[in-house]
């Protein structure tokens, strides 16, 4: 593989590294920073702020673990070092 | 050859797993329901909880047994053929311990939504997983943790530091899990606690020993099935017979409105919705704790370990969020289990609960406090029988008993509930099945992670080099059942802290690992001076604050008053026992020293942060020292470099290749 792909691969799987980073930060702590007023919000019985901490971030964590296989899977083919 | 069946038949059983599996489920539910039928027979309940757990102790050896094998390969990285949705289920068994099946449910019926740090932190923890660490390891081809330390960090300083981490995180751990395969099988087996400790440690080893990795990954698999459905089905259970509809985690909403109604009716200021005022955890430490576990996830070296078993980089990927998935579906149904036990108490409270009529409405309790005095309390004293709770309320004042009188432990709520909520006694049987899979796969992997470390890093990599295949394997399980000997030697004493052992385990891994790995990765300029500094300072920083606060809390106290958040009545209480402590004849000095100490643990902090969340001082001045050390020495040599750059991408063969025959 050439140094110039090596670069190209390396930036983008960083930027995606970066872009999960952003999203369990929020789905981890900001949004239960605000937990008080999320609360105020209730649907089927489910205080927001309750809910975000006992399902919400939880179902979020699942979904982004397995769209960033993907992604980055992508990435690998895209510069041709997927493994066969 | 003695591997030679099963070693001959690898290619078909990997194909066939879902079969198997799928058999497999349906055996055990057919075994759930013939159980049902003998104890709707007249079968005795003690019979029908032995063979319960005898059944799935027995299914857990078999597979051991089958699986066992003399490749180096297949003992230490399950031949690395474990297809990612199985390494998924495999690793949700290894992680889930029984504190999580048996304790977590109970601390969030206690903590309410400060509980939630617990959940939160222990499943976002493995997005660090995937996108920093995970599939760069498997790329390396490590068999152990302080493999990778010491490749990336030349030299056996870095490995040996590793060991010292894995050694003291895991083995904590370990104990933890032995005392806990001791509760059930004393609860439900009725053995002496002691004996019931080696009866569990005898089910570890028939796992792990013949067939190391290998063995462990296939009855982990099967461990999941069955704490899955035993986790779920009194769920659904209760989730029935109070709303009509068998999803727990939806109807938890009802069950949040009706906690909230009755906690109304009752009186209840702080409620169980009520963010940042249970037991001490305000916005800080909720926020630390849940950043204490999440990194301590990403650093535990039997969860890492379980992706060097996929056939592929990608697979490993795939597999950490397939691993998130089987453990969320056990993580979103404890709140909801929390929430039903909890409206299913105060429905209790609320229908007038009086020490005349307790004995016809409540009696499961007794039977719990008469097994520990510790697990069942009302009006303060153990609620043995309805005389002792008559006693304790007539002298506290209670006539009729409110919610707060009754003081439940959170490691008994997932046990009792099936009692509590008037099922019958089968699903009591299912729940030890189930809390005992959790704990023993758990011990399984930690067991492996610790006997793998010694034998291969240890003896192999730094004590000789030449030695034989065979030998090597012999002393990894000499290993492991002298590791195993050890922690049910300290399991059989109970020691006193356990359940603060195990969250420790999680601040120390994190401290002493995390940087080191990460920074590995993803920092070429990382060096071994830096990461040797980094890994030493951080563990030592997160040692300190932890033993200090908790054991010498006196002096940590004395030392760092000035951090300290404790309020004026409290250092006016301080400054008051320790002239009561001085001026105490010698015989009272013990008592009075006892109660400073005791006091001293409430306000020896830095800025109050809890000893639970240590890491949150280790792992910065890990990062800090491995950043300015390396910045300081030179950096890692060009051929290093090289090895980082081929460590990124995914093509290719491991990096190390191991002498295998």
């Amino acid at each position: 593989m050439a140094a110039q792909d090596r670069v190209g691969y390396w930036n983008k799987t960083r930027r995606l590294m970066f872009i999960m980073l952003g999203l369990w930060f929020f789905f981890g702590y900001v949004i239960h920073m605000f937990v008080t007023s999320l609360n105020e919000i209730v649907i089927f019985g489910f205080p927001l702020g309750f809910y975000m901490a006992a399902q919400g971030s939880l179902i979020a964590f699942v979904v982004m673990l397995f769209w960033f296989a993907r992604k980055q899977n992508s990435i690998d083919e895209e510069f041709g070092v997927a493994e066969d | 050859m003695a591997t030679g069946t099963v070693a001959a038949g690898k290619g078909d059983f990997v194909s066939n797993l879902g079969r198997i599996y799928t058999i497999y489920t349906g055996g055990f539910i057919a075994f759930i329901i013939l159980m049902a039928i003998l104890s709707w027979l007249g079968v005795p309940n003690r019979i029908v909880g032995y063979m319960f757990v005898g059944f799935t102790i027995m299914i857990y050896a078999v597979i051991g047994i089958l699986s066992r094998t003399m490749q180096v390969g297949e003992y230490y990285v399950a031949g690395r053929r474990v297809p990612a949705i199985y390494n998924g289920m495999a690793t949700g068994a290894d992680w889930m311990s029984g504190a999580s099946f048996v304790g977590m449910a109970g601390t969030l019926y206690i903590l309410g939504y400060d509980g939630l740090a617990f959940v939160l932190g222990w499943t976002g923890g493995y997005v660090l997983v995937a996108i920093l660490v995970a599939p760069y390891l498997r790329k390396f081809g490590a068999y152990t943790v302080p493999d990778f330390l010491s490749a990336r960090y030349g030299g056996n300083l870095a490995r040996f530091i590793g060991v010292v981490v894995l050694f003291s995180c895991s083995f904590t751990y370990v104990v933890a899990q032995i005392y806990a395969t001791g509760i059930i099988s004393a609860r439900f087996l009725g053995l002496d606690f002691t004996v019931a400790v080696y009866v569990g440690l005898a089910g570890i080893l028939v796992c792990s020993m013949l067939g190391g990795m290998r063995a462990v990954t296939w009855t982990q698999v099967a461990q999941y099935i069955v704490l899955i459905i035993a986790y779920l089905v009194p769920a659904i259970w209760m989730s029935t017979v109070k709303t009509g509809i068998p999803i727990p985690q939806l109807m938890q909403g009802q069950a949040l409105q009706g906690i909230a109604a009755l906690e109304a009716a009752q009186g209840i200021v702080v409620g169980h919705a009520t963010p940042f005022s249970h037991g001490g955890y305000n916005a800080l430490n909720y926020f630390l704790l849940i950043l204490c576990l999440m990194v301590g996830t990403a650093s535990l070296p039997h969860v890492l370990m379980r992706y060097f078993t996929t056939p592929s980089v990608r697979e490993a990927r795939v597999s950490v969020a397939w691993s998130l998935l089987f453990i969320f579906i056990l993580y979103f149904t404890a709140p909801a289990y929390a929430a039903f036990a909890k409206w299913t108490m105060l429905d209790l409270v609320a229908s007038g609960l009086t020490p005349e009529n307790i004995a016809d409405k409540a009696s499961w309790m007794f039977r719990w406090a008469a097994a520990d005095n510790a697990l069942v309390q009302i009006c303060g004293k153990a609620a043995v029988d309805a005389a002792a709770v008559a006693a304790a309320c007539a002298e506290a004042g209670v006539t009729n008993i409110a919610f707060a009188n009754i003081n439940l432990n959170a490691d008994m709520i997932v046990l009792a509930t099936p009692e509590m909520a008037g099922m019958p006694y089968v699903i009591s049987g299912l729940v030890a099945a189930g809390g005992l899979a959790a704990a023993l796969s758990t011990a399984d992997g930690l067991l492996l992670a610790i006997a793998n470390a010694l034998s291969h890093d240890i003896y192999y990599k730094m004590i000789d080099q030449n030695a034989p295949t065979a030998r090597r394997l012999v002393v990894s399980r000499v290993l492991l059942v002298v590791v195993a000997i050890a922690a049910a030697f300290v399991a059989s004493t109970k020691p006193a802290d356990i359940l603060a052992m195990v969250s420790w385990a999680f601040s120390l891994a994190a401290a002493g690992l995390f940087p080191a790995l990460v920074l590995g990765v993803w920092w070429k300029r990382a060096n071994s001076a830096g990461a040797i500094a980094g890994m030493i300072a951080g563990f030592g920083v997160c040692l300190y604050y932890l033993l200090g606060t908790r054991y010498g809390a006196i002096g940590f106290y004395e030392m760092w008053s000035g951090l300290s958040t404790a309020t004026p009545e409290a250092i006016a209480k301080y400054t008051e026992l320790k002239a009561a402590f001085a001026a105490a004849a010698p015989d009272a000095q013990a008592a009075a020293y006892a109660a400073l100490d005791k006091h001293a643990q409430t306000i020896a902090n830095w800025w109050g942060v809890k000893n639970l969340s240590a890491a949150a001082f280790g792992l910065p001045v890990g990062f800090v020292v491995m950043y300015v050390v390396s910045r300081m020495t030179k950096e890692p040599s060009a051929q290093l470099q090289e090895f980082i750059e081929e460590l990124r991408v995914p093509r290719g063969k491991t990096m190390m290749e191991e002498k295998t025959a």
